[in-house]
């Protein structure tokens, strides 16, 4: 949150400084400060709740395929999660004690809070089963397992575009205010001129405002294909 | 299957209050800018023709979208069902235990589903469900659940519906993955706007600056 906060503040004041630098009209300057770091916030709130989303996904996928793994060995439930949990605990990895219980099957449907992806249900209820019918526990989470595999490898082509995407954003982006500012230096006595005039005024200040919205709006498409796709 | 019936009367209902306001306004701005009947009546009835068909162009397409999306959830539902079934579960039993797992629009459906098997214990419950997709392999799957439900069986008989599912999934997602490919560009090119207003802003200045050395401003 920090982060988010840092983030945006940073980003907000050096857009400000340089719409101050480009029409040193401290006014609007100041507006587009508090616009900008309102929309930034809400911006990189939603790319933190996203990742964060992927996060848990991701995790939820190693921690059924270890599960299940130790699980086909030990063929108990409470044998097979005090092993993976000692496995995570070698590899620095607590953020499974506060859903730790007495009972490996609570336990393991406390981490229904940590992970809300309808298969992790499906995987409890098929626990519960086993739990009470037995059988053999590759073959019973073959679909589960299926299913997460072909979840994670999509999530990761996703990612992969993502960045190719989000490069070619920021590489425009910069493209567009390095122009600015090369307008600024090679046409000085232009920018002097227009200082005054209101449509330059407004067109400027109208990209400045632009740029964090272009980025909500490229995040509200990037969230919404990539919920389709996965 | 109620609800999806309710969306389609909506969108149809929406449609009306364009038309009204399209037609009704344009033939009153035209013959107050002093257009002839004549032309009024002739231009009128062009826009309702060419509103007609890109509504039903729109229709068409949200209507495939749907139907897309409904086989999807389908496709979805059916992988839990088969983890179900593989637990010797009852179709039936597996149809109600997935129910929290499902896509709230689906999960209604299913719902319906199950309180029509209740009350009539044919095949037509089955059948009446499946017709709300656009796949025949839908209804062949639930005819397959139908048998296993009545006449007894292992889930190891739904195997064959797998390849057909697998290759639907695949094309379903490549046709996602193209949409996102196109909306990433879309919302990239976006960025353009602000490179017009950039182009625009000195362009201005320098026309300003132009006049003022020409005529002295």
């Amino acid at each position: 949150m920090v982060t988010v906060w840092l983030a945006s503040a940073s980003l907000a004041l050096l857009m400000a400084m340089l719409h101050w630098w480009l029409l040193t009209i401290p006014i609007l300057s100041a507006g587009v400060l508090i616009i900008q770091f309102a929309l930034w916030m809400v911006g990189m709130m939603i790319w933190f709740q996203q990742s964060k989303k992927d996060r848990m996904d991701s995790e939820m996928y190693f921690w059924m395929q270890t599960y299940l793994t130790t699980l086909s060995i030990k063929k108990t439930i409470t044998e097979s999660f005090v092993n993976v949990v000692q496995q995570y605990q070698l590899k620095k990895e607590n953020w499974i004690l506060p859903f730790m219980s007495n009972d490996a099957l609570h336990a393991l449907r406390n981490l229904k809070q940590r992970f809300t992806h309808p298969l992790y249900g499906l995987f409890i209820t098929t626990l519960e089963f086993y739990e009470v019918q037995g059988g053999d526990v590759l073959m019973l989470f073959d679909s589960i397992l299926q299913q997460t595999r072909m979840v994670e490898s999509r999530r990761i082509e996703i990612q992969t575009l993502t960045k190719r995407y989000f490069f070619q954003w920021v590489f425009l982006w910069t493209l567009n205010l390095f122009i600015l500012l090369m307008a600024k230096f090679v046409l000085m006595d232009l920018f002097d001129v227009m200082k005054n005039n209101l449509m330059f005024i407004t067109s400027i200040t109208i990209i400045f405002v632009y740029f964090p919205f272009s980025h909500l709006w490229w995040l509200q498409q990037w969230k919404r294909r990539k919920e389709k796709t996965l | 299957m109620e609800t999806a019936k309710r969306k389609d009367v909506m969108n149809v209902k929406l449609s009306p209050h364009v038309y009204f306001f399209l037609i009704g306004v344009t033939p009153i701005s035209l013959l107050a800018i002093g257009w002839s009947l004549l032309e009024v009546v002739s231009s009128s009835v062009g826009l309702l023709v060419v509103l007609e068909i890109g509504y039903w162009v729109y229709q068409d397409n949200q209507k495939d979208l749907r139907l897309r999306d409904r086989q999807k959830q389908m496709m979805d539902a059916y992988r839990l069902i088969k983890v179900m079934l593989m637990q010797s579960v009852s179709p039936y039993q597996a149809l109600q235990t997935i129910l929290p797992f499902v896509d709230s629009e689906l999960g209604e459906n299913i719902h319906d589903l199950i309180m029509a098997i209740d009350q009539d214990k044919s095949i037509h419950p089955y059948l009446h469900f499946a017709s709300g997709f656009q796949s025949l392999m839908i209804e062949q799957l639930f005819f397959a659940l139908y048998q296993l439900e009545n006449q007894g069986g292992h889930g190891q008989q739904l195997q064959q519906f797998q390849y057909l599912f697998d290759q639907a999934e695949h094309q379903y997602y490549q046709s996602q993955l193209n949409q996102f490919h196109e909306g990433m560009q879309n919302a990239n090119g976006y960025v353009m706007v602000a490179t017009g207003m950039i182009a625009f802003s000195l362009l201005i200045g320098v026309m300003q600056l132009i006049a003022g050395m020409m005529y002295g401003f």
